[in-house]
């Protein structure tokens, strides 16, 4: 009996807690961090391994990149940056690759807010993994409209490229996403694609937000100034 | 009425370990129709004790399990109210099932079609169990190919996971029988079939609760993960991998900590295993172990510690020594001398890691405890007295392992527990070897993180945690690379070997050819040092320095670390510390506070959130209190209210308001103790950096 009244009490508390948490990002990271720091966008790295997951993130984070592969259980990383003039944090999450941690990966599919879903335009097999990666993320986000970006990297090895670039334009059409191409080792796009991206999750976070009040603010297509560096 | 324990039992298990033990052995005894009714009686005697208690406040709420309720049995008294009795049990049960109906958003159907949509409930869970531990299984799979020695733990433990929560559930089931013996005399057999589908919905209620959590809310979180994922009463590997020190001790967090808080505030005690602790506290503490929380100083005592150990090690299902060996341990103590240490010690390596820590830390802390007889006045016997019939041993054995401690466990070190830290703080060492052990107390923290989320366990402070912890894990292990590459070969092959041996989680990492030999000579070269520190750390559990550190354990940080860092040998790499300006002072200090706020805000929070589930409960209680003063009867309370009890009553509401008194206050000083707390770890970081620069 306790137990019955006390399950009823916590599913309406569970109701209640439930509200914020889904409606609005911007106020629940309020109550969780003091009111100084900037807001947070949580960036996940997803791919076969050996696409360049990793090299896209140190080079976004430290400016490097390193040339010989280790693959990766997970890490992660958190970076200040400036979008569009107003200071926000990133919290990359860099996935492993291999099969062999999916069930990891899992645990943070589920709270990632945006995701960049890499293959490298010289395997076509990392180019048909990352159908499998979008259906696990919608399987798990639950959500068609996340965030999310097409990346074939790579691209300065054109002279091995593999996986034709209409294909790939068809392909990120079909799922209704943006694509870019990038090369970890020159640097090319890499901040664009992340800056991107948290354009799109910001822009989510505030349609999300001004739903009810029905002032919603597209930001979608702006073009991209490169502001870190 | 008796569904009452067990309902709660569920909610926090082991809360009435005691009780239900008692139930049982009654049950056992009880087969006549007589015994039958008193027990009944009894429990229904400890239903009104309850309802007293519950108006003599919030904290009186946790000590049901008070022994004088067992002196209430009153056999005539059961034979008078016994006719009207049982009827108004009935009602209440059909009361009680309704409201579970009404919970559940059921709608009331015929029994039949209850139980039918219960059955596929019940194996809709099952199933997905099934499917979360074969996703386990594939994992462990995977990561056998790479790591063979985790594959046999990891093995033993998923198929004693499974075999365990059979145990458990047909334990449950046992009690439930047994208990329904006791009453199928006096019940006909209508009244039975309400009983049985009592005890399916309650068997529903266990089962469901893990699924309602995937919606994530803290609440939930606390409200359910000591019910789903018990650690008192479990098999000690169990308890282990649910809820460990994140060292490589392989101790459970409870035995930790009541070690440490002994060996630091209990040698010179004479409270050490004598004193009876208080329940209440007890419970208290108890209740914050089981659901993961956080506990303080003000949670702690001597007897509250001897206890807590006490309980843990009498609720295992198995004897520490292991059904296999404990006979063969016992039968060791008759040997003649110098055959004995040597069947022991080799009798002792062949139990499992857990119970081989478990054990060692146990008698070495002994062993420092009878070591301060002079003033703890606590000898062997005392202990013996106090936990052997816990520890299931001959005094002999007992005697044998106090004594022969240093020799049986060499390796054991009473070292008190640094925690994972929460946050890289700015003065981290440099060290390798610092390195390298807090990383694997993080990638420790995340598989914990890991397997609750794979638990079912998912909320979104726990999302969070799991990403700081993954990012520390990155930072240190970044740190970690660049202090390799800086550092002399030497230190750095010795390290990668240490890498390799204790980080099997890690799928590739550069072998530098672990078995060149220069790379065990240096080890050689090194445990000395490492050895030195421990032997420097543990003397000092009993100073007073050690106490003054220990006030302040909550705040996660090892402060120990940073005197360490002067006896780190020269090999050691350089640092990279860029000269600091005086304005690049003042940011530092104030990241280092609001590092230290942070933190501080954390933990708060958490108890905050305990706090609100506390009142949850707590109006659930109220509440249902409400329900049974309507459907009791006037004259039973009338006929229990004796003199007695009203004194004890009176006694215990102004013990309450004195207890009050001091908890506010002492929550006054440890605010206070906080806040100069951190203060002086920012001076004191401050002054180290500086020095460094």
């Amino acid at each position: 009996m306790i137990s019955a009244i006390a399950y009823q009490l916590s599913t309406k508390f569970l109701e209640e807690q439930k509200c914020p948490h889904k409606c609005g990002f911007a106020h629940n990271k309020m109550s969780k961090k003091p009111a100084a720091q900037p807001t947070l966008h949580k960036v996940i790295m997803v791919g076969s391994g050996g696409v360049g997951k990793s090299a896209l993130t140190l080079q976004f984070m430290y400016d490097e990149f390193v040339e010989d592969y280790e693959p990766t259980k997970a890490d992660s990383y958190r970076k200040k940056v400036v979008l569009d003039g107003e200071e926000v944090q990133i919290d990359i999450l860099d996935t492993a690759g291999q099969e062999d941690y999916a069930a990891i990966r899992d645990n943070y599919f589920r709270s990632g807010e945006g995701f960049l879903c890499v293959f490298s335009i010289t395997e076509p097999e990392s180019f048909d993994a990352t159908q499998e990666f979008r259906e696990q993320i919608l399987r798990v986000k639950n959500d068609e409209n996340i965030p999310f970006l097409l990346v074939g990297n790579k691209s300065d090895l054109a002279e091995k490229r593999r996986v034709p670039l209409d294909v790939c334009r068809e392909r990120a059409q079909q799922w209704q996403v943006p694509y870019v191409e990038t090369s970890a080792k020159t640097r090319d796009n890499v901040d664009k694609v992340f800056f991107d991206l948290m354009r799109e999750i910001r822009s989510r976070k505030s349609d999300d937000s001004r739903a009810t009040n029905g002032d919603v603010k597209k930001r979608k297509g702006k073009k991209i100034k490169c502001t870190i560096l | 009425m008796d569904f009452e324990s067990p309902d709660v039992e569920k909610d926090f298990p082991g809360l009435y370990a005691s009780e239900s033990g008692r139930k049982s052995n009654e049950s056992d005894f009880s087969d006549g129709g007589e015994h039958g009714k008193p027990s009944k009686k009894d429990l229904l005697g400890r239903r009104k004790e309850k309802k007293e208690k519950k108006d003599r406040g919030y904290a009186a709420l946790e000590g049901e399990s008070s022994p004088e309720e067992d002196t209430d049995t009153n056999p005539s008294k059961s034979k008078k109210t016994k006719s009207f009795k049982f009827p108004s049990k009935s009602k209440e049960k059909r009361e009680k099932s309704r409201d579970k109906e009404k919970v559940l958003e059921e709608t009331v159907k015929h029994k039949e079609l209850n139980e039918k949509e219960k059955k596929k409930e019940r194996e809709r869970e099952k199933e997905r169990e099934r499917e979360k531990k074969e996703k386990e299984k594939r994992d462990k799979l995977r990561e056998k190919d790479k790591e063979k020695e985790e594959k046999a733990k990891f093995k033993l433990e998923s198929k004693e996971k499974l075999k365990d929560e059979k145990k458990d559930k047909t334990k449950d089931k046992e009690k439930d029988k047994v208990k329904e013996k006791d009453k199928e005399k006096i019940r006909d057999k209508d009244k039975e079939k309400i009983r049985e589908k009592d005890k399916d919905k309650k068997e529903k209620k266990l089962t469901k609760v893990p699924s309602t959590v995937t919606s994530g809310v803290p609440f939930e979180e606390i409200f359910t993960l000591g019910v789903a994922l018990p650690i008192f009463g479990v098999p000690l590997q169990q308890s282990v991998e649910r809820s460990r020190c994140h060292d490589d001790t392989g101790l459970p967090l409870v035995v930790r900590d009541s070690i440490d808080f002994l060996q630091a505030h209990g040698l010179k005690s004479n409270q050490i295993y004598r004193a009876e602790a208080d329940k209440i506290k007890l419970q208290q503490l108890r209740r914050l172990f089981t659901d993961r929380g956080p506990t303080f100083p003000y949670h702690w005592d001597v007897p509250v510690a001897c206890a807590m150990l006490k309980a843990f090690i009498s609720e295992l299902p198995e004897s520490i020594l292991t059904q296999e060996l404990h006979g063969q341990f016992e039968q060791a103590t008759a040997i003649a001398e110098p055959q004995r240490e040597a069947t022991m010690l080799a009798l002792a390596s062949r139990l499992p890691a857990c119970n081989h820590s478990l054990l060692g830390w146990l008698m070495r802390h002994f062993e420092s405890v009878v070591a301060h007889e002079q003033s703890n006045h606590a000898n062997i016997q005392t202990i013996a007295t106090a936990m052997g019939p816990a520890l299931n041993m001959s005094l002999n054995l007992l005697t044998y392992f106090i004594t022969k401690a240093d020799k049986l466990f060499p390796d054991v070190q009473l070292k008190k527990y640094v925690p994972p830290l929460l946050s890289i703080p700015a003065d981290f060492p440099d060290t390798a070897q610092e390195i390298s052990a807090e990383l694997r107390k993080q990638e420790s923290l995340l598989n914990q993180i890991h397997a609750e989320m794979h638990a079912g366990f998912i909320t979104h402070a726990r999302d969070q945690q799991l990403w700081e912890a993954q990012r520390i894990v990155t930072q240190l292990k970044r740190k970690l690379r660049t202090v390799q590459k800086s550092g002399d070969p030497n230190s750095l092959s010795m390290q990668q070997h240490s890498i390799d041996e204790k980080q099997e989680d890690e799928p590739i990492r550069r072998n530098s050819q672990p078995t060149e030999p220069s790379t065990s000579q240096v080890e050689e070269l090194n445990t000395p040092t490492t050895d030195a520190f421990q032997d420097k750390e543990s003397p000092s559990l009993t100073d007073a320095t050690f106490e003054a550190e220990f006030e302040d354990n909550f705040e996660f940080k090892p402060e120990k670390t940073s005197p360490k860092d002067n006896d780190i040998p020269p090999a050691e790499p350089v640092r990279e510390k860029p000269k600091l300006t005086e304005k690049e002072l003042k940011v530092l200090r104030l990241e280092l506070e609001n590092a230290e706020y942070l933190q501080l805000k954390s933990l708060l929070q958490a108890k905050i959130n305990s706090e609100q589930f506390e009142i949850v409960k707590l109006r659930s209680h109220v509440a249902l209190k409400n329900k049974q003063e309507g459907l009791k009867d006037a004259k039973e309370n009338k006929e229990n209210y004796s003199q007695d009890e009203q004194e004890l009553r009176q006694r215990l509401m102004k013990e309450n308001a004195l207890l009050e008194q001091k908890r506010l206050n002492l929550i006054n000083q440890i605010f206070q103790e906080r806040v100069a707390c951190i203060q002086l770890k920012i001076e004191l970081a401050m002054k180290e950096i500086l020095s460094k620069s």
